[in-house]
């Protein structure tokens, strides 16, 4: 669907991507990575926001600047969401539909499918300042399929969220993902967990890993230990402390190790198998 | 039209404000300045005019603009690239929106002054270089509350004390031939020039 060819973009002399090529299908993806690895720009560039970066992205085949179907199927989500403060809801989705060249005589019906999606649907009168941060992150994403776009693209969607919303957002993800491509940029390892296909982990404006959330896992496989924080310095290598817990009055670390231990390890989590990657402990 | 519609009512009471300037603060102030002159105080209510009418011409594009450069999310408006309009379209519909009730308001001067036209043309332009001066700051700020600042502290500064500055695009005067038009041709001219420059930068800022 979507093919990202050696895409590299600098801002001044700094390197925010260098030499990304992915493969984007008809799936749910999930780009983690640190603050500042690179996600919202290559999410940005892929959305055609930046006209001159190095590469190619292209859409069926063709480069998204010239594809008028690629900015028909686009749905975006930025990081910060909150335009129109003063109009309603439906006025704002009445904007997007037309921003997306939606026919007015279909947007009716597009507005409300979009809304009841994201539950929003008894709210469509009230302004968008006075819905919580929460309803606003779900406005977001109702704009975004405004149209049955075949493209997400959404930066950070939980970022602000709390459980209960998060939990929902996960659940409208899994409702839309049939026959779209969804990209969530996130940092929060257990929501790719919860609804993703598929991880790109990027780290430093590079991709370290595509892959399945089973592979990204199976890089921390007899890697990770929990020991007592008692034989912690008993560790062999290079290491990283993942967690300190207290379980039953004793201080456990989860440790991820480069080389084998004498101790069992533990069956990898993939928050597990993220560190392991961005700690070069693979 | 229709999204300029909504961007227009999402501006709520601000949307006001040059309707309240136009229909109740000059009529009033030229009014006043009448009754307290005893006469026929033209070149003193052209001055009111000068002062209140263009300095508010660039309210509603700063205000339409500040969602394409200050707003949250602002770039989901540059992401749907075949829908979008052209600001610099958008700045030219406000300011002939604005002539219409700048019209209304000369509609009323007819029955005060005999001559009001060169007037009228000399306003639509200072208008016209108000907006163009705004959207060109704004895009070259990338922030609307400086060009909404310097707007008004330029018609404050050249009409109320620099009359006879070169820089100012006010006309002195009794209105009353063509020759009272004498700095508009120049004046519109600057105005298309800071548009041009304007509209490279916002091309600048979509593509890139």
């Amino acid at each position: 669907m979507i093919a990202v060819k050696n895409l590299s973009k600098s801002f001044k002399k700094k390197a925010a991507l260098n030499s990304v090529n992915l493969q984007l299908d008809a799936k749910v993806y999930g780009l983690l990575g640190a603050n500042g690895a690179g996600k919202t720009t290559l999410i940005r560039c892929i959305a055609g926001l930046y006209a001159s970066p190095q590469g190619e992205i292209l859409y069926r085949n063709e480069p998204i600047h010239k594809s008028k179907s690629f900015h028909q199927d686009l749905g975006y989500l930025p990081q910060a969401f909150g335009m129109f403060q003063e109009l309603t809801l439906y006025e704002m989705m009445e904007y997007i539909c037309s921003l997306k060249g939606i026919a007015k005589r279909k947007c009716a019906n597009e507005i409300a499918k979009a809304l009841t999606s994201v539950n929003l649907e008894d709210r469509a009168k009230d302004r968008i300042k006075t819905l919580s941060g929460g309803m606003v992150r779900r406005v977001g994403i109702a704009q975004a399929i405004l149209g049955n776009t075949k493209v997400m693209l959404l930066d950070e969607p939980t970022a602000g969220l709390d459980p209960s919303e998060r939990a929902r957002f996960k659940n409208t993800v899994s409702e839309l993902k049939k026959d779209r491509l969804i990209l969530i940029s996130t940092h929060i390892v257990e929501d790719v967990d919860a609804c993703c296909h598929s991880v790109i982990v990027i780290d430093g404006g590079s991709v370290l890993f595509n892959g399945s959330c089973e592979e990204l896992r199976n890089i921390a496989k007899n890697k990770v230990y929990q020991i007592n924080e008692k034989d912690a310095d008993s560790i062999v290598g290079e290491k990283y402390i993942l967690k300190v817990c207290e379980i039953e009055g004793k201080i456990y670390h989860r440790i991820l190790a480069k080389e084998n231990q004498d101790y069992p390890s533990e069956k990898p989590s993939l928050e597990d198998g993220y560190m392991c990657l961005v700690k070069r402990l693979a | 039209m229709r999204r300029l519609y909504l961007e227009l009512k999402n501006q709520r009471l601000y949307f006001f404000v040059p309707p309240i300037i136009l229909f109740i603060l000059v009529p009033l102030t030229v009014l006043a300045t009448i009754k307290n002159g005893g006469g026929d105080n033209f070149p003193e209510c052209a001055t009111i005019s000068q002062l209140f009418i263009p300095g508010f011409a660039a309210w509603w594009p700063l205000f339409v603009l500040k969602e394409y450069l200050n707003s949250p999310g602002k770039e989901l408006l540059f992401v749907h690239k075949y829908g979008r309009d052209s600001l610099v379209f958008k700045m030219i519909i406000l300011w002939a929106f604005y002539v219409l009730f700048v019209v209304i308001v000369f509609i009323y001067f007819i029955f005060l002054f005999d001559f009001v036209w060169f007037l009228f043309i000399a306003i639509i332009i200072q208008s016209l270089f108000m907006v163009a001066l705004g959207y060109f700051l704004a895009l070259l700020f990338q922030n609307t509350f400086i060009p909404l600042i310097i707007n008004f502290a330029y018609s404050s500064i050249f009409m109320l004390a620099l009359f006879y500055s070169p820089l100012s695009i006010f006309e002195i005067g009794s209105f009353n031939s063509v020759s009272s038009l004498s700095k508009s041709p120049v004046v519109a001219i600057i105005a298309f020039i800071l548009f041009y420059g304007g509209y490279q930068i916002e091309k600048h800022l979509y593509n890139d």
